[in-house]
């Protein structure tokens, strides 16, 4: 298998990293510990969420406002199958908090609002900005690692991804589900 | 959305091979050799792509010194085109093609004769048309290698690769889920990427579940 054969193969891995997160977020409050070198984060859903999937035809469903993530709608389309294609996160480390939109296909962020740049002078506020763009990489680089970590590992198919089909069975705790 | 304020959106990239020592003659050899240049009326291009400034556009000045903010490379893609709007054109052929009628005293002209007529009358317009004047950020860590490229028009993008290569010798890998795992910073051990080789998609729903919410 050649490397582009490749890269198109495992382009799943985004809607199930996306996905994987929300789920995360829910059974764990958002807080993603990324090991001693990153610490810990906390990561949220934000305003905007669109789910799919990658069969022929298959409509997409988009969420904008509130909380998507907690809607009943939302819930219904994981139910049916789909998984989430792009998503408005929040993620934020001590003071510091970022705002972008993950893509899953293919995997990269957009639209990413930095935290406020404290430097006057051009040059300082150009590194600064770089130094708040390269954290915020490193950050979603740890995330990708865990869930790479979980899902690579062989215990995948036994143990988490069961947990995982449970929760998108139940609905949201949150929801109004019930 | 760019790379020196406002929000950021952009392709990422990681130069697959290692910076040769002494680079900074080499990229900056690369830059002046790629330097954007303006498109000629009467040329024969209708799009012409080459690096400028990331701070004007019409700044083709391209000194390392200038471009570089330690690690990083700042420049920008300046792409300028032509295009002659489709209505225009099509107006002026046919005025051009009765007047042509009128001189040969034909009642038609044929395939040929058309073909003639629009490329005259193409070459005419492209001289009263303003060209279009874009440019997009790129930003290169030439630490890391990463390279960040602040469009994501996919044909703008592959413009980038082909530009970047014959510019500095060096090839650009997008990122992607496979690549990102990959990565160096991420440091999977060999297992995990034995595992990644063979992964295949599972399903987050269980059979029961999903067969359920499709009749409901």
């Amino acid at each position: 298998m050649d490397f582009a054969e490749r890269v198109t193969r495992t382009q799943f891995l985004g809607p199930e990293f996306i996905t994987w997160l929300w789920y995360q977020e829910e059974q764990g409050g958002g807080t993603f510990d990324l090991g001693p070198s990153l610490g810990e984060v906390e990561l949220s859903f934000e305003d905007k969420l669109v789910m799919g999937t990658t069969a022929l035809d298959e409509q997409q469903d988009s969420f904008k406002g509130g909380r998507p993530t907690m809607s009943l709608e939302a819930r219904s389309a994981l139910k049916v199958g789909k998984l989430a294609q792009s998503a408005a996160l929040r993620l934020v480390q001590g003071d510091q908090e970022w705002r972008f939109t993950l893509k899953a296909e293919p995997l990269m962020m957009s639209g990413i609002k930095l935290p406020e740049v404290l430097a006057d002078d051009a040059e300082a506020s150009f590194q600064e900005r770089m130094f708040l763009l390269e954290n915020l990489d490193r950050l979603y680089q740890g995330l990708f690692k865990s869930f790479l970590e979980e899902r690579l590992a062989p215990t995948w198919a036994t143990e988490r991804l069961p947990e995982i089909q449970a929760w998108a069975a139940q609905g949201s705790r949150n929801t109004s589900e019930g | 959305m760019g790379a020196l304020q406002g929000g950021l959106t952009y392709r990422q990239y990681k130069v697959r091979d290692r910076l040769p020592t002494h680079w900074q003659a080499k990229v900056q050899q690369g830059l002046v050799n790629n330097v954007a240049k303006p498109l000629d009326p009467e040329g024969e291009f209708d799009r012409v792509v080459g690096w400028c400034s990331a701070h004007f556009i019409l700044d083709t000045d391209m000194s390392l010194e200038q471009s570089l903010r330690d690690p990083y490379l700042v420049v920008a893609m300046r792409v300028e085109s032509i295009k002659i709007p489709s209505g225009l054109l099509r107006m002026h052929c046919e005025a051009e093609e009765r007047k042509v009628k009128r001189e040969l005293k034909k009642e038609s002209l044929s395939r040929y004769e058309r073909a003639e007529v629009r490329e005259q009358v193409e070459a005419k317009l492209r001289k009263r048309v303003l060209p279009s004047l874009k440019s997009y950020e790129l930003l290169w860590n030439t630490e890391t290698g990463v390279v960040r490229f602040f469009t994501t028009n996919k044909s703008l993008n592959e413009e980038l690769m082909d530009l970047f290569e014959d510019s500095f010798g060096l090839v650009l890998i997008p990122d992607y889920a496979y690549t990102l795992a990959q990565s160096p910073e991420l440091a999977l051990d060999k297992a995990q990427l034995e595992a990644l080789d063979s992964v295949e998609p599972t399903p987050f729903i269980d059979d029961e579940t999903l067969f359920e919410s499709m009749r409901s």
